[in-house]
């Protein structure tokens, strides 16, 4: 049990950051970003070719963000240069990443079992004590980006990109040009996305050209459950409230395997998981409404 | 301080639904002049407005504001001389900031907005003051979300992050068309106690005719893209409402007009 529970904890937590970039793209930018199913096998692939080559697993760790934030720059730029939808290009870059990620790895598979990362080497079937150290690894690691991100959202910057989401019209008008914001967030989200890649490549020892499909469906869907547990909150609160819906998620996803759920069916029970969440959530917004309705609403002008 | 000369812009060229709005429009602001444009559905009101900010961009003419041609500008850039209140609060606040957020961002216009904190402690008294002014129950509600006040409030905060820069020129469009008329009544005497005190040169779109004549040192009518009827602060003061009635119902030839008088 404990063991499971530090298992699936440590995992979500690896999840952690694509989550914090949906949260970014998804809930402030408006944008439902699909490239990172893209990003997420390249972090992993960046991280495995240097990993191989022998660069130490941080420095890793930092090129393959900088590869995803590169990838989130080419979404950016296609929708606001040329005006392409938000969806497309998404699938645009995610389908081009396929490509681009076989060639960096060189093959489809690349296995990183004799080599040095973050995580020890028998984590998958280890100790409890090797699963706690796992664990406490990549909550090191979700603390900093959290506290860099938190203090990102108080910059001028960073409430600029608030606001282009709600109000884009305000931001033009205080001189500021929301498609750099915009390509700035998309470039944050999928840097995050590759950088999850990159964990998740050294964790389970292995990058894999298809690890990605699904990417965004298991942000989306921990954003979603982060958000409907702890309401619906301010920045610093909002980004805590998605990182415990990626543990959430990842503890749910591991009770249904455990219960016996085939593997093959994983995918699948992720998107009926993410429409049982909107319609539960929908419960209790009406619900909420209703209620407000019935002490006399509120004094609006 | 404001030319537009020789302004043309046609809405769905070569379809069945092309709209010639401007053939040749000329028009010419003062510098700190207050000038209440008004106009039936239709006429033009919004889209001059909107050529001058950059949102919509016109076919053939040039726009000068204070002697630099803006004509080729994108809308954040010329956004550096002109500020804008919209009829929607959500345009010019932002709803997930709190209002002493929202003025943090306002007072920073002009200036980057790059990785400096945005809100200090030790501005929350000078954002207090300015609330103050407005008379509307804002200065303590500093730390709540602009989306959670009253559509008065919002706008009234609006106005205050538009004019808190100084701009050369201030666009208002429709800004009180949605609020109750008390409220309404309000906003316009904020809006001129502003415009006065900071000596702002003012372009405002309304359909109340009232604050069309009651405000503001010239009027102007358009009528399909044309200026029908121009006058400055003397003969403004010998108009009436049912004056202007008459010339918006002669221009339209018909009494079947959708405008709202009030």
């Amino acid at each position: 049990m404990l063991d499971f529970l530090l298992s699936n904890i440590g995992q979500g937590l690896i999840y952690a950051p694509i989550v914090l970039g949906v949260y970014i793209t998804y809930s402030i930018l408006d944008f439902p970003d699909l490239s990172v199913d893209g990003t997420f096998p390249l972090g992993a692939a960046v991280a495995a070719i240097c990993l191989t080559a022998g660069m130490n697993p941080i420095l890793s760790i930092l090129l393959a963000t900088l590869a995803g934030a590169a990838a989130g720059f080419v979404t950016g730029a296609l929708h606001v240069y040329l005006k392409i939808t938000n969806l497309l290009c998404g699938i645009l870059v995610m389908t081009g990443l396929y490509s681009i990620n076989l060639k960096i790895m060189g093959k489809a598979n690349i296995p990183l079992l004799k080599t040095t990362t973050l995580y020890p080497s028998d984590v998958k079937n280890g100790t409890t004590l090797n699963l706690l150290y796992a664990l406490l690894i990549s909550l090191l690691i979700v603390i900093v980006i959290k506290i860099l991100l938190d203090l990102y959202m108080k910059t001028y910057s960073g409430k600029a990109l608030l606001a282009v989401g709600a109000s884009e019209q305000l931001v033009t008008t205080l001189s500021v040009n929301t498609g750099s914001l915009k390509i700035a967030g998309l470039m944050i989200a999928n840097g995050l996305t590759s950088l999850s890649g990159a964990l998740m490549a050294q964790y389970q020892r292995f990058a894999d050209v298809t690890m990605g499909s699904g990417t965004v469906v298991i942000g989306l869907a921990a954003v979603i459950i982060g958000r409907a547990v702890f309401g619906r909150v301010r920045f610093i609160q909002g980004s805590t409230s998605v990182i415990f819906g990626a543990i959430i998620y990842k503890i749910v996803v591991g009770i249904a395997l455990k219960l016996g759920l085939d593997a093959n069916w994983m995918k699948l029970a992720t998107a009926v998981i993410f429409v049982l969440v909107i319609v539960l959530q929908r419960l209790v917004e009406h619900r909420q409404q209703v209620s407000v309705a019935r002490k006399g609403g509120g004094s609006h002008a | 301080m404001l030319e537009l000369s020789g302004i043309y812009k046609t809405y769905d060229p070569n379809l069945p639904t092309q709209t010639d709005l401007f053939t040749g429009l000329d028009f010419y602001v003062d510098k700190g002049e207050f000038i209440s444009i008004v106009g039936s559905n239709g006429s033009g009101k919004t889209t001059l407005l909107n050529i001058i900010a950059g949102t919509v961009s016109c076919d053939r003419g040039s726009i000068r504001i204070m002697g630099r041609d803006v004509t080729k500008t994108k809308e954040h850039q010329r956004a550096r001389y002109i500020a804008r209140v919209f009829q929607d609060p959500k345009m010019g606040t932002c709803p997930i900031m709190t209002v002493a957020e929202n003025l943090a961002m306002a007072t920073r216009k002009g200036k980057s907005y790059g990785l400096n904190i945005c809100l200090r402690k030790k501005d929350k008294p000078r954002y207090r003051e300015m609330l103050k002014s407005l008379d509307m129950g804002l200065e303590d509600k500093l730390d709540v979300l602009a989306g959670q006040l009253s559509g008065g409030q919002r706008q009234a905060l609006a106005l205050l992050m538009a004019t808190e820069s100084k701009p050369d020129l201030l666009l208002l469009d429709e800004h009180t068309a949605a609020l109750d008329p008390r409220t309404s009544a309000h906003i316009m005497d904020l809006t001129q106690k502003i415009v006065t005190e900071r000596g702002l040169t003012t372009l405002m779109v309304t359909h109340n005719l009232a604050f069309a004549l009651g405000y503001g040192t010239r009027l102007t009518m358009l009528h399909a893209g044309k200026v029908l009827f121009d006058v400055g602060e003397e003969q403004k003061k010998a108009q009436t409402i049912d004056g202007l009635i008459e010339k918006f119902q002669r221009a339209q030839g018909s009494v079947s007009d959708t405008m709202v008088f009030t």
